[in-house]
């Protein structure tokens, strides 16, 4: 039984990942507003396959413990009526951005609980919580647009948050993170994310001027100056990124990439010289194995453990992941790739491109500058975040100590991720909608035309009928009609609100 | 502001596209660095030390069997566990232990030990009857009857014996003294920590570090040559038994006068004026080179533990230390398994053949998993100067320090050492060397801690190993 447990098992949470990813990719070029309704089911379909092996194995190989029986098949029911609720809600829901969050939820959940059980459980509360947000906030989809004339209040509230943690934070594992207020922990940073994205995206949305250009540098700088003074680089790394990722979008100048590359090479260096946490980071990065058992251990662990795996794992309780320390929060990479294999865990990542892709096709079609500059940002913020954290872990930049967005431990990273990717899908919500009233009302008035332009015809008959004069030639004809199929405003695809609220 | 209204969405798609493809490459190189590091160092990673996973698996996997190349059980896992070591003390050192963290081939070997390859259904069977898998099993390539023949040779004496196949590279003996026997290593682990002084857990063939002596005149012969290509006929020095330069003086051992010695005499005779007048003649920077292609102060090709072997020679060193430095003595630091890769490539035509220890690995059930192909490393000199070297090195046997070996059933060559290695003019005792001299088959390399000359100790030590090999 153990041999079939643990054998079978890797195979079909491998095989299971890999069909899921497979379709994500198939579902990518589908046009948007329409769901493929047999690869979201393929999809599902793996996913369900996932959690009840997953379940199983965890229940047999960690202890026959009936809890986790029930606690997966309860989490595996709820996912379930989420996508199905979400969907009967609304229309023009993205379904697939709902899957593949589900999917990331699960896999994140199913790896916690294999090392702590306990901490899976508060995790699961903690993104019911989220996903009941995703369900409900599109309710607010109309006043959405409000928002972007709150970006001076976000950028304030955001320099303020991570200020007063680098000022009265309790440091965790060496770096200034945690704030508690009133029993609850949590980390500020994560939820500062969500605050940076508000401020840029709102104050890009209108004309940006050379005057705007400065005054965000200086608020984005800030915040990253105080992140690196926290000593939360990989979250300084990645508002750095974020900034000159949406400048460059909002401004159309490639220059900008180019300049923010290079400050960005001689800014690491000058703090590689004037920071001494940052040097050691360096050093451990360039030769952990000198320091194993000191400040090279975790990543020298985490090497471990990712090689100990192979190609298809070792299996759910078969590796040692929890020698790494911190692996449920900083190491869940490392973990699924130790005990799901390393297709498993390229297959994460490949799914985290796909919703990376995913989101940027989204915006692109926005021709609301907010809204594109927000899922934009939101967008860019998942996959660098992504980057950091797998990248950290397999030593290709140095350790920095960020969550692999909804899959590590984390209640403040779920939440924040779960809420950004809820404003997502509810402005692609409110975009869809609006299409369709756009289309529809092109409709009527197409038919109002052509009911005009029979009547006209008609009454023009019985004149010529009467009169027996000459019919009016083709071309006078369309320029009263005012539309006619041609009409680029027609056309699939086409830009369809908006026009009239982008103002230069 | 109207023209960049309508196109602004254009300009985004572009942009966009751009920032797709930045992170899409960023994310497939991490991607593929994190499998392919993950996969081409998960045997160095396994090994690693701090790394837990080693007791992890030996919970579940029955720990492979080690045999040697004759078939016979090196180490293996008896009904109740433990590991076994049927000849005790014989490949203490080689074969090492499992236990304290392990050593030698259980050690390097342990992957492949602790993993188990044999087919899905076993697997099923094993879980039904409630027993661990068996891992894999590895053959070495160590010859029972020579690493027999070498420890016996060794006697009491501490020292190190290492013998090496010729053309492959294969370690076919490999003894060091003292010994200890690794079925007890766990309980007798304090004693050898704290209380012993002699290093018995060191592996002197590979980790000892002795003064060469008058077995680096191979390594002066060679730069030589390369230097003066007609040295072979031309070279001609008159031995007085000692030999001054700037008020720096050497003399031959036992203060002998050799006389008139053309090169092979001054070899065979391992007369110390002569080439500390070589040493002196030759181009310091060559020679750094020279040393440099023959593995002095750098990396040996060996997959298990070594040291390094030190050599301090500069452009501006004194009279005095180029003497030192060219009989073998002073600082200079040197492993046997140094000296034999040395003494193996003259004997391969200059090429060395890089020595390993696993030739093979099976299931459990004896299918073949891999095996190892012998490896060139390179070559350390010219084969003209190899072929020079081997006639020097059989006059050696027929006229200089190493007679024992003389009218035997095969025809040896070699080269003996004496090193100081105090002020109390107390030596070790070396011999290098190879036979059958016209075609080389095997290498040997012994070395007695603290016994005075090469000829009366080392020498018969292999002698015993080559009689082992070929009178049978």
């Amino acid at each position: 039984m153990q041999a079939y447990v643990v054998s079978y098992s890797k195979y079909i949470i491998a095989a299971a990942l890999a069909v899921y990813t497979l379709t994500a990719y198939f579902a990518l070029p589908v046009r948007r507003g329409r769901n493929p309704f047999f690869l979201l089911f393929m999809q599902r379909f793996s996913w369900a396959v996932f959690m009840v092996n997953a379940t199983l194995t965890l229940w047999k190989l960690g202890g026959e413990d009936s809890t986790i029986l029930l606690s997966g098949a309860l989490c595996t029911l709820a996912f379930l009526a989420f996508m199905l609720l979400f969907q009967t809600f609304y229309a023009k829901a993205h379904v697939m951005l709902f899957n593949n969050i589900c999917m990331m939820l699960s896999l994140g959940l199913v790896i916690i609980a294999r090392i702590n059980f306990a901490k899976a459980q508060k995790q699961f509360i903690i993104a019911c919580a989220g996903l009941v947000f995703i369900l409900f906030f599109p309710v607010l989809r109309k006043q959405l647009e409000f928002l972007r004339h709150l970006w001076p209040i976000c950028a304030a509230a955001g320099l303020a948050l991570i200020g007063i943690v680098l000022l009265s934070g309790r440091s965790v594992n060496g770096a200034n993170l945690m704030l508690t207020l009133k029993g609850f922990t949590f980390q500020p940073s994560e939820l500062v994310k969500i605050l940076f994205l508000l401020f840029l995206a709102g104050a890009f949305a209108k004309e940006v001027t050379g005057f705007k250009v400065f005054l965000t540098f200086v608020i984005a700088m800030a915040h990253v100056g105080i992140l690196v003074l926290s000593s939360d680089l990989g979250s300084a790394m990645i508002f750095y990124v974020v900034y000159f990722m949406m400048l460059y979008i909002a401004t159309g100048r490639f220059r900008y990439l180019t300049w923010g590359a290079l400050m960005g090479a001689v800014g690491a260096v000058a703090c590689y010289f004037l920071f001494a946490h940052l040097r050691v980071r360096v050093d451990m990065w360039l030769d952990p194995w000198t320091y194993i058992n000191d400040g090279g251990y975790q990543i020298t662990q985490a090497l471990f453990a990712i090689s100990f795996g192979g190609l298809f794992g070792a299996g759910l309780y078969q590796g040692m992941p929890s020698r790494i320390p911190f692996v449920e929060s900083d190491f869940i990479f490392a973990a699924i790739a130790e005990e799901m294999g390393l297709v498993t865990a390229v297959c994460l990542v490949l799914l985290c491109l796909n919703i990376f892709i995913d989101i940027l096709v989204l915006s692109e079609q926005y021709s609301n500058r907010f809204f594109r500059m927000f899922t934009f940002g939101t967008g860019v913020m998942y996959i660098f975040q992504t980057f950091v954290t797998v990248a950290g872990e397999t030593k290709f930049i140095p350790l920095t100590g960020v969550t692999l967005p909804l899959v590590s431990y984390g209640g403040t990273s779920v939440l924040s991720t779960l809420i950004l990717f809820g404003i997502v899908s509810a402005i692609f919500i409110l975009h869809g909608e609006r299409e369709e009233a756009f289309r529809l009302r092109m409709e009527e008035e197409r038919t109002e035309a052509l009911r005009r332009e029979n009547t006209r015809r008609r009454a023009l008959q019985e004149d010529r009928d009467v009169k027996r004069a000459p019919a009016p030639g083709r071309k006078k004809k369309r320029k009263d009609s005012g539309y006619t199929m041609d009409d680029p405003r027609f056309q699939p695809g086409a830009s369809i609100f908006g026009d009239d609220e982008v103002r230069f | 502001m109207s023209s960049d209204l309508s196109n602004e969405k254009k300009h985004a798609r572009g942009q966009i596209i751009v920032v797709m493809v930045i992170f899409f490459l960023l994310m497939v190189t991490v991607t593929a660095w994190a499998a392919y590091y993950a996969i081409a160092n998960r045997v160095e990673l396994f090994n690693n030390d701090s790394n837990p996973r080693e007791t992890l698996l030996a919970e579940r996997i029955d720990r492979g069997t080690i045999y040697a190349a004759d078939g016979s059980v090196l180490a293996e896992n008896d009904e109740s566990g433990n590991r076994v070591y049927p000849y005790g003390n014989v490949f203490a050192h080689v074969v090492g232990y499992s236990a304290m963290g392990g050593s030698g081939i259980e050690e390097y070997s342990k992957y492949d030990l602790l993993h188990s390859n044999i087919p899905f259904m076993e697997k099923v069977e094993c879980d039904k009857q409630g027993v661990k898998y068996p891992g894999d099993n590895i053959t070495t390539t160590l010859v029972p009857k020579l690493q027999q023949a070498a420890y016996d040779a060794m006697g009491y004496y501490d020292g190190a014996i290492i013998v090496t196949e010729v053309r492959t590279g294969k370690i076919l003996a490999m003894v060091s003294k003292p010994d200890y026997d690794p079925a007890y290593i766990a309980r007798d682990w304090d004693f050898y920590l704290n209380e012993d002084d002699k290093g018995t857990l060191v592996n002197r063939a590979t980790q000892g570090q002795y003064p060469p002596g008058s077995t680096f005149k191979i390594v002066d012969v060679v730069e030589l040559l390369q230097e003066h290509p007609d040295a072979d006929t031309t070279y001609h020095f008159s031995c007085s038994g000692s030999f001054s330069q700037d008020g720096e003086s050497i003399t031959c051992y036992d203060h002998d006068v050799h006389g008139e010695e053309d090169l092979t005499a001054a070899f065979a005779n391992s007369c110390n004026s002569a080439f500390a007048s070589i040493g002196l003649s030759l181009d310091r920077r060559e020679y750094m080179a020279t040393l440099k292609r023959l593995m002095f102060n750098g990396k040996l090709p060996y997959d298990l533990p070594y040291n390094t072997s030190k050599l301090n020679l500069t452009t501006d060193i004194s009279t005095r230390e180029m003497i030192q430095v060219s009989i073998g003595q002073g600082t200079t630091q040197m492993s046997p398994l140094h000296l034999n890769m040395i003494t193996s490539a003259v004997a391969n035509h200059g090429v060395l053949m890089k020595p390993y220890l696993v030739d093979h690995r099976t299931d459990a059930d004896g299918r073949l998993l891999e095996v190892r192909q012998p490896e060139e490393y390179g070559e350390l000199m010219s084969s003209e100067i190899a072929a020079k070297l081997r006639t020097y090195m059989r006059a050696v046997i027929t006229d200089g320090t190493a007679t024992v070996l003389r009218g035997q059933s095969y025809n040896a060559a070699g080269k003996t050492g004496s090193a100081e290695f105090n002020d109390e003019l107390n030596s070790h005792s070396w011999f290098t060397g190879f036979a059958p001299a016209e075609d080389p088959k095997i290498c040997v390399t012994c070395i007695i801690e603290g016994q005075g000359t090469g000829s009366r100790f080392a020498v018969p030590a292999a002698k015993v190993v080559f009689d082992a090999y070929f009178n049978d």
